[in-house]
């Protein structure tokens, strides 16, 4: 995951980020046809109204409606009274009414804000507006390079899926800025469930308005756009080309056009692309065939009520509640799901500490593995509460508990009636390990002079001993205790 | 066709001349607001049907000519 | 003896009557068409299997009345052909949709299927609806029934010349500018307008979407109020469509005018009237006097704006719903190695050349820099012409005017186009302020068919019939036939 490192090029470096991001509803936005159309056979999943046939009109979709409010709001938007749809008029293939529905003058939200970190350094950066349109169509294109493709092959399902468009201000500075407020956006559109995150599948969509200008000046460099970008690592490393070669340009006393670039993955860099539409002038005018929208306070509010914590302010609070460290809070709340686990898991009587040790680790190395979240699993978080209370209570030492765990995260099962069935029972019985204790010391002169001698590891492979002596029951604190006033004596 | 346009823009230049200061535009005449439907999926055309009155497909896309700018 | 030019009320009490059958109801209809259409081309198509299966579902609905058979059970019916029939060819009077069949049915059309009646055929139309006189079809024109030299006008000629010749009672036309109401007082039957929103237009192939809408024509008022009320009312697909539940126009039509107070816009009756057409109007508006309503005169003073607002918003609007027309996906498409090309090439040979001037048009007052010049001032202008005809409703409950300022002109008379415009100088401005307008027969002149137009608030449109039905009850005219009509 290295990062090319970021050259200081002498320019300030303004970045605003435009990113699409495909809602998570289940019909499209101006039809009931689905919205999930990704494993659907070409052209499988369309109606009169996404094909653009003759005669079709379009119908609004108001949970589409709301997840954008919703979405704006979490971003600190103003939620203007009236706003309504306008035609955005050009010719593509993958566009069949030869217009777009989407938002100009009057969107669904605007001036919000977001905030990151940027190194430990707190950054804001402006949301212009958030607005409501659909998808287009897809292409193929025979062969590898759309220029050289003698035909293409239009597919229409994803046509008219809702699609929000979420408008930075150029406030970002860095890559690593980019990267962060993209980061900390998806995470966001993640948590309140208005977006599966997926940059790689398209998805989620990201692109980059690039200029230079000298510091100090107030007036924008010429801006380019990137495009093409389908990883966190893409967008940075796509922005570092594009500053690096616009400085290059600027510095050897050139001119930068005003284009549209796409990053190459292969090759490391951003390449000029012609603009695919046919014309520039996009001549909108309001949506006739769709009233247009007014919001009221309490519909607002009501949206707002419903949001999730989000994830800075759910980290914080688990912060103070648990007491748990930034970082762990951090990790612990970064998807949704798995704050809400582990929540379950503290109510369930979990002690906040444990809970956290054991999920960020032996359970997060089993949901990696298995690809099943531990709410998912069939243990399940009461499976568990109920195992970490054993250990908790001292019934079961913690070699024991990861064994039951691996044991019984995908089968589920009962971990305390295990433990009786199979005698699994930590032995923490002071005279019993106090015999075992004695045997193995009997048993290992070597390890005892070592450890007296001052190597504290002698001492590991001494507790080692005893734990296969007692079948990995003992109470592995106890026997290192016990071996220890032995041989210190 | 051209001298044909030009009388119709004429003609239609007479609205230059109307007064309308503060009158604000009419997209509608309904005076609807906030029609929308619930998001509920339902039936969508077979690809057969999608595909049936292309002029050129592959028997699942729809297929067009090169895209040359 | 064929049922030729009956009234659909003539004809369903036959059927109740068990004089008649669907099927031949049906038959003649078919007979007529046949025995006509090769000279008057109102025809582009005969629904043939879906009038079948009509007729016979009518013939189950009228034998059990649980079944609910309504006034358009078993009634031949015809169809402007931008309405949607599935798996039939709907060209829109356009070479770029020669073959294209939908794979669904319009809103309108499907309420009609399941009231039992018998669609026979689509109609001949001026090309996506533009047009006032059905020369702009690319499949020929259409003969006027009265005349056949003359056009029937338009864009709906062909379903108007269907009833005007009675081959069907009852046709379905649309009307953008005019396009029912013209041709309607051109070819002497009546021709409705709803309300903007009252009629479906799901399945309505688009023209302008602020205007467009869907309406009846018939040789009586009270055809038509019925032949409205069966495709009124909300559609959850249309978006636009009006919610409020539709006020039934039977119930008030028979209650004259006694008391009513009519309007006669002053600049609906100026220089541009032919002198017979104006002689025929004020004298059906005399016989409204007659009849107890008060008559005076009013003025809607950007009356003249209205043929350039409605030409700046009508082609903006249809620049941009005539873009989906681009070979991909259905239609004609003439190949060429780009698709740039393809496209360009597919719609300069696949459009006729009104739709291109209007496409051309629209996307210049559409286009940045001209958007506010244009586009926005027309919108603006129509605010002021809406609000013109909401005051002069505060003094009057209908205004009563001319359709049409000519009555048919010869095929081919017309070639300038802004002269082709002036047709629907006096149905314009109502389809710019959403409001419903009927066009009734009100005499001839020159023995060709005059129309008097009614226009009453928006949702007011069981008090446009209500009007139409006194002045049509106290007259004659309703009952002409064109001559060729009998055989």
């Amino acid at each position: 995951m290295t990062a090319p490192a970021t050259v200081d090029t002498g320019y300030e470096v303004v970045i605003g980020l435009e990113v699409h991001a495909q809602l998570l509803t289940r019909s499209k936005m101006f039809c009931s046809c689905s919205a999930a159309y990704t494993t659907a056979p070409p052209n499988s999943n369309t109606c009169p109204v996404c094909l653009g046939l003759p005669g079709a009109l379009p119908v609004i979709n108001r949970q589409a409606v709301e997840m954008t409010v919703r979405t704006a709001l979490a971003l600190n938007c103003e939620i203007p009274p009236f706003t309504k749809f306008d035609r955005k008029n050009y010719f593509y293939p993958d566009l069949p009414k030869g217009y777009q529905i989407s938002q100009y003058d009057l969107p669904l939200s605007q001036d919000g804000h977001l905030e990151f970190d940027v190194d430990g350094v707190r950054t804001r950066c402006g949301v212009t507006r958030v607005h409501l349109e659909e998808d287009t169509g897809t292409m193929h294109h025979a062969g590898d390079v759309l220029q050289e493709a003698t035909s293409s092959l239009v597919d229409l399902n994803r046509c008219g899926v809702p699609l929000m468009e979420i408008v930075g201000e150029p406030d970002l500075r860095s890559a690593d800025a980019a990267r962060e407020y993209l980061v900390r956006l998806r995470q966001i559109l993640v948590y309140i469930g208005v977006n599966d995150g997926n940059l790689e599948e398209g998805s989620l969509r990201c692109d980059a308005n690039v200029s230079l200008r000298v510091r100090g000046a107030t007036e924008l460099g010429t801006k380019v756009e990137v495009k093409n970008m389908n990883s966190f690592r893409a967008v940075h490393h796509a922005i570092t080309f594009e500053i690096e070669r616009q400085a290059r340009v600027l510095d050897d006393g050139g001119a930068l056009v005003q284009e549209t670039r796409g990053w190459v993955e292969a090759r490391g860099a951003t390449v000029s692309q012609r603009s695919k539409e046919m014309a520039h002038d996009y001549r909108y005018f309001p949506e006739p065939d769709l009233p247009p929208l007014q919001l009221g306070r309490d519909l607002v509010e009501s949206i707002r009520a419903a949001i999730p914590e989000l994830p800075e302010a759910r980290a914080a609070r688990f912060s103070s509640q648990y007491g748990l460290s930034a970082y762990d809070a951090a990790v612990l709340t970064g998807v949704r799901a798995e704050a809400d686990t582990y929540e379950a898991l503290v109510d369930a009587g979990v002690s906040a500490k444990v809970a956290a040790n054991w999920q960020m680790g032996d359970v997060a190395a089993l949901a990696n593995e298995h690809h099943v979240a531990l709410a998912d699993s069939g243990l399940g978080v009461g499976g568990l509460a109920a195992l970490l209370a054993l250990v908790e209570s001292g019934a079961i030492n913690g070699s024991t508990a990861k064994e039951l765990l691996s044991e019984l995260y995908i089968v589920g099962g009962d971990p305390a009636a295990l433990v009786t069935e199979r005698g699994l029972g930590q032995v923490g019985d002071a005279a019993q390990l106090a015999a075992v204790v004695a045997e193995v010391i009997e048993a290992n002169p070597k390890a005892c002079a070592d450890f007296r001698g001052g190597r504290e590891a002698a001492l590991q492979s001494l507790v080692g001993q005893v734990m296969k002596a007692t079948r990995g029951r003992a109470d592995a604190r106890m026997v290192t205790t016990l071996l220890r006033e032995r041989l210190s004596g | 066709m051209g001298a044909d346009l030009d009388r119709i823009l004429d003609h239609v230049s007479a609205l230059q001349r109307a007064d309308i200061s503060d009158v604000p535009e009419t997209a509608q005449v309904g005076a609807l607001v906030n029609v929308w439907r619930e998001d509920v999926p339902a039936g969508s055309l077979s690809q057969e049907q999608a595909l049936a009155n292309a002029p050129d497909t592959d028997g699942e896309y729809f297929k067009v000519g090169a895209i040359q700018e | 003896m064929s049922s030729a030019g009956l009234t659909a009320a003539a004809m369903a009490a036959a059927l109740r009557r068990g004089e008649v059958t669907p099927q031949e109801l049906l038959a003649d209809a078919r007979a007529q068409v046949s025995r006509l259409d090769s000279s008057l081309n109102a025809f582009l198509a005969l629904t043939d299997d879906l009038a079948d299966r009509q007729a016979e579902r009518a013939t189950e609905m009228l034998r059990d009345d649980r079944l609910g058979a309504g006034p358009l059970c078993g009634i031949p019916v015809a169809l402007k052909d931008v309405l949607c029939v599935e798996g039939y060819p709907t060209t829109a009077g356009s070479r770029i949709l020669e073959n294209f069949r939908p794979p669904y049915t319009a809103t309108a059309v499907q309420r009609l299927i399941d009231a039992g009646a018998v669609p026979v055929g689509k109609t001949n139309c001026d090309e996506f609806a533009m047009g006032s006189s059905t020369e702009n079809s690319a499949y020929g024109t259409v003969g006027n029934p009265w005349d056949v030299e003359r056009v029937p006008g338009g864009s709906s000629g062909g379903s108007a010349a269907a009833v005007a010749a009675g081959m069907v009672p009852i046709s379905y036309g649309t009307d953008t500018g005019g396009s029912i109401r013209q041709p309607a007082s051109l070819c002497g039957v009546v021709g409705f307008k709803p309300t903007y929103g009252r009629v479906s237009r799901y399945g309505l192939i688009a023209f302008a979407s602020s205007l467009d809408q869907v309406g009846p024509f018939a040789h009586s008022v009270e055809d038509a109020a019925v032949a409205y009320a069966v495709v009124a009312g909300n559609d959850p697909r249309d978006s636009t469509s009006v919610i409020d539940a539709v006020e039934d126009p039977l119930s008030a039509l028979r209650d004259g005018v006694r008391g009513m107070r009519l309007g006669v816009p002053r600049e609906y009756m100026g220089d541009g009237l032919e002198a017979g057409v104006r002689e025929r109007v004020t004298e059906a508006i005399r016989v409204l006097e007659e009849l107890g309503a008060t008559v005076e005169e009013v003025s809607l003073p950007s009356t003249e704006l209205g043929l350039s607002t409605y030409y700046i918003i009508a082609p903006a609007e249809c620049s941009s719903n005539l873009a989906r027309y681009d070979g991909v996906r259905f239609g004609m498409r003439v190949e060429r190695p780009s698709l740039t090309e393809t496209y360009l090439r597919t719609r300069d040979q696949g459009f006729g050349n009104e739709v291109k001037r209007r496409v051309m048009l629209g996307t210049y007052a559409l286009s940045s820099g001209y958007y506010d010049a244009y586009y926005r001032r027309a919108q603006k202008v129509r605010t002021v012409i809406a609000r013109e005809f909401d005051a002069v409703f505060e003094t009057v409950d209908a205004l009563v005017c001319p359709t049409s300022p000519k009555v048919a002109f010869t095929t081919g008379a017309i070639q300038d186009p802004v002269e082709m415009y002036l047709n629907d100088a006096l149905t314009i401005p109502v389809n710019l302020a959403g409001l419903p307008g009927i066009s009734l027969p009100c005499g001839f002149s020159d023995e060709l068919p005059v129309g008097l137009q009614v226009i009453a608030p928006r949702l007011q449109d069981a008090r446009v019939f209500r009007v139409a039905a006194a002045y049509e009850a106290a007259t004659e005219w309703h009952r002409h036939r064109a001559p060729l009509v009998a055989a």
